[in-house]
């Protein structure tokens, strides 16, 4: 669906990105994170030829991004925006033509979309008029409107209550459910670890990770188990040390604990002396760190 | 293509839409309708007031023959002219305010021809109190009478009227109503103006519109679907398509209202436009045109806020205003060599050649290189301003400087 081959550009001094490389598979959500000021929204602008790349090649859709590639794309800016003085269904039908979509087959679209976000009372309000949130929500549907393969969006649920974000993430899976791509480059790493199948980490520029959030979760996983369970047996073998998350469960209940594992030993192993001990386990889990985690020991790492 | 026609056609929407334009459009038209209501209720009644009002209040001037050269004053000068024997008494009567003005005919008045005239209130009031050609009347008549004939003197006073006779190309007698000069001149000249205004109202538009979609941060949506060039051609075409509606009403309503004039005053040959001249006046009107908008465009792209874009456009609107104020040098002699420069520089071109044709004949020669440099400036400007509109569009905290600008142009 993308292929970025050493994307570089350059402002005045700054490398904003510096040889970048990843691809994006159809029908996946992938996740382009980095700090403030890493270049992802320069990435993106080149993606969609806003600004032209100093070197290195993209490819949408198996070719360089044209005019015609434009319309298959939605991009939700980090720079909100929509023209305040026109009415909302008029101002998302203008956009969804502007992407090549007749105009009445847009108009339609944009009337079934506010409809599913509860914006159908205000299609004929201008936008001036509408709350903040109801701005996010329309900003949403305007990368939306004109039925894109690829969409491209910067913070989409930045500045929603926790009914509109959810509201908006059933969409953008539904999207990905009729097969659509997406990418999403966003702070907010539950929203991350929720959605994605892939992601790209870029920092000054320059990748620091990439490839599946599992594989990279695992490559970080210290070497322990989370365990919840109402009694600790003693003297499991392959457990170099026991650390107690008293602060899961009131006293006298089940508790929670992180079992740090002997270098020889697999989790696999622990999980059969459990059972065998008659434990009642309410939960085991191989302990991934949160990507938040991975994300500032990298960030860090490299600076 | 599709794009940019569908870019222009919002922009003809939304423009029309606009309060401004819609006031200015049908504004023009209803000051020419009053202004002919006015004169058809009063007529001449008006002119008479005007003249009043402007005309100095007049209680008759003194002289002083110095030179003995003039005859006793005769009966019909009596209550404008007053003799006095010695100018004391004159200045006497002046500071009175007995008479407005007095002159002197000095002794040697037959070989220099010079009178000195005398009044109060600076110098423009002492020119009209002198009034020219009734003291030269005054004159004539009091040397001569007597000295010869009584019709040639009447003929020495009024020596020629003037009987104009226009020969067309078969060399018949033009029928033209002693009036064509309203449709020579005035007519035209006001179409000069309507065309200037349009102009700018237009592209004056197009930077509102321009910093309007900065300021709503709309551009990189926009920017993600369309191309800048695509964006700026639709802009330009969508606002020229609303320029060419505003002068179409102006022209028509000027049409309409024009022959109403003519029936009500029994004026023929009013409208009196060659059609050579109202093509030639749309050519400049579209290039000129496209030329302010491209600039209008790029001004509106690199402010950050309008009033900041309205800053950097105070530039060109300048630049545009300078053929009015030639407009003094322009009035007296239409090909003066100001005239010609300023018919020659892109940016004074447009205007400056409207007000020239609005005046009458242009040289051909003339026309033909101004065309070609005003083709060319708008061709510099368009390849030129389609850069720094890309450039301008994508910056929001700042406004692009010389480097920024610098960067763009080796980038692209």
């Amino acid at each position: 669906m993308i292929e970025v081959e050493n994307l570089v550009k350059h402002y005045a001094q700054v490398k904003a990105v510096d040889g970048v490389s990843f691809t994006v598979g159809k029908g996946e959500i992938f996740g382009l994170l980095g700090p403030n000021g890493a270049g992802k929204t320069t990435a993106i602008r080149t993606m969609l030829d806003i600004i032209k790349p100093d070197s290195g090649a993209i490819k949408l859709m198996g070719r360089p991004v044209t005019e015609a590639t434009k319309s298959r794309i939605g991009y939700l800016p980090e720079e909100r925006g929509l023209y305040k003085n026109f009415r909302l269904l008029e101002c998302l039908t203008y956009l969804g033509a502007l992407k090549g979509m007749p105009r009445r087959q847009a108009r339609r679209q944009a009337e079934a979309l506010l409809e599913r976000v509860d914006l159908g009372e205000y299609a004929k309000r201008k936008v001036k008029e509408l709350s903040k949130g109801m701005t996010q929500k329309a900003q949403f549907l305007a990368a939306i409107v004109h039925d894109p393969e690829l969409l491209i969006m910067d913070e989409p649920f930045q500045g929603l209550d926790p009914v509109n974000t959810e509201l908006l993430k059933t969409i953008l899976l539904e999207e990905q459910a009729r097969g659509k791509t997406a990418i999403l480059s966003t702070h907010n790493m539950d929203q991350v670890e929720e959605m994605c199948d892939r992601i790209l980490l870029i920092n000054h520029g320059r990748s620091v990770l990439y490839g599946p959030l599992d594989e990279i979760k695992a490559r970080y996983a210290e070497h322990a188990v989370l365990l919840e369970c109402d009694t600790m047996p003693e003297g499991l073998v392959g457990v170099q040390r026991v650390e107690q998350h008293n602060h899961t469960y009131p006293k006298g209940m089940a508790s929670a604990y992180e079992l740090v594992l002997e270098q020889d030993a697999s989790p696999k192993a622990i999980l059969r002396q459990l059972v065998e001990a008659d434990v009642a386990v309410y939960r085991f889990e191989v302990a991934t760190p949160p990507l938040a985690e991975i994300f500032i020991t990298v960030v860090e790492q490299v600076q | 293509m599709k794009q940019t026609l569908l870019v222009a056609g919002q922009e003809l929407l939304v423009n029309l839409r606009r309060p401004g334009f819609i006031i200015m459009t049908l504004l023009i038209p209803a000051l020419g309708l009053v202004g002919l209501l006015v004169g058809s209720v009063f007529g001449g009644e008006v002119g008479d007031f005007f003249e009043s009002q402007f005309a100095p209040n007049q209680t008759g001037m003194g002289y002083v023959d110095q030179s003995g050269l003039l005859t006793a004053e005769l009966p019909q000068y009596a209550d404008q002219f007053i003799p006095y024997s010695d100018e004391a008494s004159a200045r006497a009567d002046l500071l009175a305010d007995e008479i407005d003005s007095y002159f002197v005919l000095p002794a040697d008045y037959l070989q220099t021809g010079k009178v000195t005239v005398y009044g109060t209130g600076g110098g423009f009031s002492t020119f009209v109190a002198a009034d020219e050609a009734n003291l030269g009347s005054f004159l004539i008549d009091h040397l001569l009478a007597g000295k010869v004939d009584a019709t040639v003197q009447a003929r020495v006073r009024a020596p020629i009227d003037v009987q104009p006779v226009t020969l067309d190309e078969k060399g018949e007698v033009s029928t033209d109503s002693p009036f064509s000069w309203v449709g020579d001149f005035v007519v035209p000249y006001v179409f000069a103006i309507l065309f200037v205004i349009t102009l700018f109202t237009t592209s004056g538009f197009l930077l509102q519109g321009v910093s309007e979609e900065k300021e709503d941060r709309i551009i990189e949506i926009l920017l993600s679907s369309i191309s800048p060039t695509q964006l700026l051609a639709g802009k330009i075409l969508g606002l020229g398509a609303v320029g060419l509606i505003q002068v179409t009403v102006w022209l028509g309503a000027g049409a309409a209202l024009l022959a109403v004039a003519a029936a009500l005053f029994a004026l023929t040959g009013m409208i009196n436009i060659s059609l050579g001249t109202m093509f030639l006046g749309l050519v400049y009107f579209v290039l000129g045109y496209l030329l302010f908008a491209t600039l209008m465009a790029v001004a509106g792209s690199m402010g950050t806020t309008q009033r900041e874009s309205q800053q950097i456009a105070g530039i060109f609107s300048f630049a545009a205003a300078i053929p009015w104020m030639a407009l003094s040098v322009t009035f007296a002699n239409p090909n003066a060599p100001l005239a010609v420069v300023l018919s020659y520089i892109p940016l004074t071109s447009p205007v400056m050649m409207l007000i020239r044709l609005g005046f009458g004949q242009v040289p051909a020669g003339q026309i033909a290189i101004s065309l070609v440099l005003l083709v060319a400036g708008i061709v510099v400007s368009l390849w030129a301003g389609a850069k720094v509109f890309h450039v301008g569009l994508l910056m929001y905290g700042k406004r692009p400087d010389l480097k920024d600008l610098a960067r763009a142009f080796k980038q692209a």
